[in-house]
């Protein structure tokens, strides 16, 4: 193989510096290992592909896999209220309260929760990689806050 | 301490206790970079070419090995062949660069059982048919241990009496398409509308075998199905 050229240095040092960590936030957010691991390697793949038009390669694929999680959540819950209308709901020997109001939340509101709880990032961060005003940021951790309690409230 | 902050502080355990959790498989780095060389030569050789950006010209290779299996009707895409196994059954292809063109005819199994042998089990009134494709070829877009990405698109129709078909696979309630049965993306389409016009555009990576599977419910056993996949390579 040619000796990589430059931006494939840059490439690969972001990769390795940032594989893992968003293949744990991808996992985070949609509980799923190996879906998470397909996410960010996709992201990783069209940052490639985009390299020399990305200004900030690394808010990039950040944004990239935070979008992809937003379609696997969307297409889960299709697949959800499909699967309650057709098949009996089993119950789980152990039930996970948290897990399942964590499930119902609205994609954006539990990327949202995630992204403030887990990565610790600012209203302003989380706007940014949700591509939508911090306003709504504000409005999605406190609805998702507000839902998660009252459906864990005894 | 309110409810909120009670909330928080679960959210905060519950998604570090998530993360450790979660082991990113051996790394895939090494592979990933064995990639950026081809994809960088390609991308050259595109740009040459005056192709543009959005078209891999990548000859699909195609066979069909068609067997009516208990669970349904199985199809193998291998070489650039095509082979019909089973009696009642016909299978023909085409292939171009970049897409490849599947179209299967195949006869539910007349005594088809929900609960024998190891395919899937299926509620009663359920039959499935099972495509299952397994290319010989490199993905041209492989990178770490993922697989290609490509559009698959579903068309139903019938070859033997299109009302009654119609009317029949209006009652089929979703796409499958994947790697494996188990992981495969469910698109769930809508109930009622005619066959001819349920298209649906699936993104799925491509891994030396992807299945696709059809459920529908109250088909005739010895209703003729024709199932066209059309697959793009992207």
């Amino acid at each position: 193989m040619s000796q990589p050229r430059q931006p494939d240095l840059a490439f690969t040092e972001l990769y390795r510096a940032r594989y893992d960590g968003l293949v744990r936030l991808a996992a985070v957010i949609l509980d799923d290992d190996e879906v998470a691991e397909e996410v960010v390697q996709d992201a990783f793949a069209r940052l490639h592909l985009r390299w020399d038009h990305v200004e900030d390669p690394p808010s990039y694929v950040r944004r990239s896999v935070v979008n992809a999680c937003r379609d696997v959540l969307r297409r889960r819950r299709v697949e959800r209220a499909f699967l309650r209308r057709t098949r009996p709901v089993e119950r789980p020997a152990e039930p996970d309260y948290l897990g399942d109001a964590l499930a119902e939340l609205p994609a954006r509101e539990r990327i949202a929760l995630v992204l403030r709880h887990y990565e610790g990032l600012s209203e302003k961060q989380i706007a940014e990689a949700l591509g939508c005003p911090q306003g709504t940021v504000k409005t999605l951790l406190h609805r998702g806050t507000e839902r998660l309690r009252k459906r864990l409230e005894p | 301490m309110s409810g909120t902050d009670t909330i928080e502080r679960l959210l905060g355990a519950r998604f570090a206790e998530r993360a450790v959790e979660a082991s990113p498989v051996a790394d895939p780095g090494p592979a990933i970079l064995a990639r950026v060389d081809h994809l960088h030569r390609r991308r050259r050789r595109r740009a040459m070419a005056g192709a543009g950006t959005a078209v891999v010209v990548a000859a699909a290779l195609v066979a069909l090995v068609l067997g009516a299996r208990h669970q349904g009707t199985n199809v193998r895409v291998a070489n650039d062949t095509t082979t019909t196994t089973a009696p009642g059954c016909a299978v023909s292809s085409t292939c171009e660069p970049g897409r490849v063109d599947v179209v299967v005819v195949g006869q539910l199994p007349p005594t088809y059982s929900p609960t024998s042998g190891t395919g899937p089990v299926q509620p009663p009134g359920q039959h499935v048919v099972v495509l299952t494709f397994t290319s010989s070829r490199r993905p041209v877009h492989t990178i770490g241990t993922s697989t290609r990405v490509l559009t698959v698109r579903v068309t139903t129709s019938s070859t033997s009496d299109a009302d009654a078909f119609e009317s029949q696979v209006a009652d089929w309630t979703e796409v499958r398409v994947g790697i494996h049965p188990a992981r495969a993306t469910r698109v769930v389409v809508g109930a009622g509308t005619p066959a001819q016009s349920r298209v649906s555009y699936l993104q799925v990576r491509l891994s030396p075998t992807v299945t696709l599977s059809l459920v529908g419910e109250d088909l005739t056993t010895d209703q003729l199905i024709e199932v066209a996949l059309s697959i793009t390579v992207r």
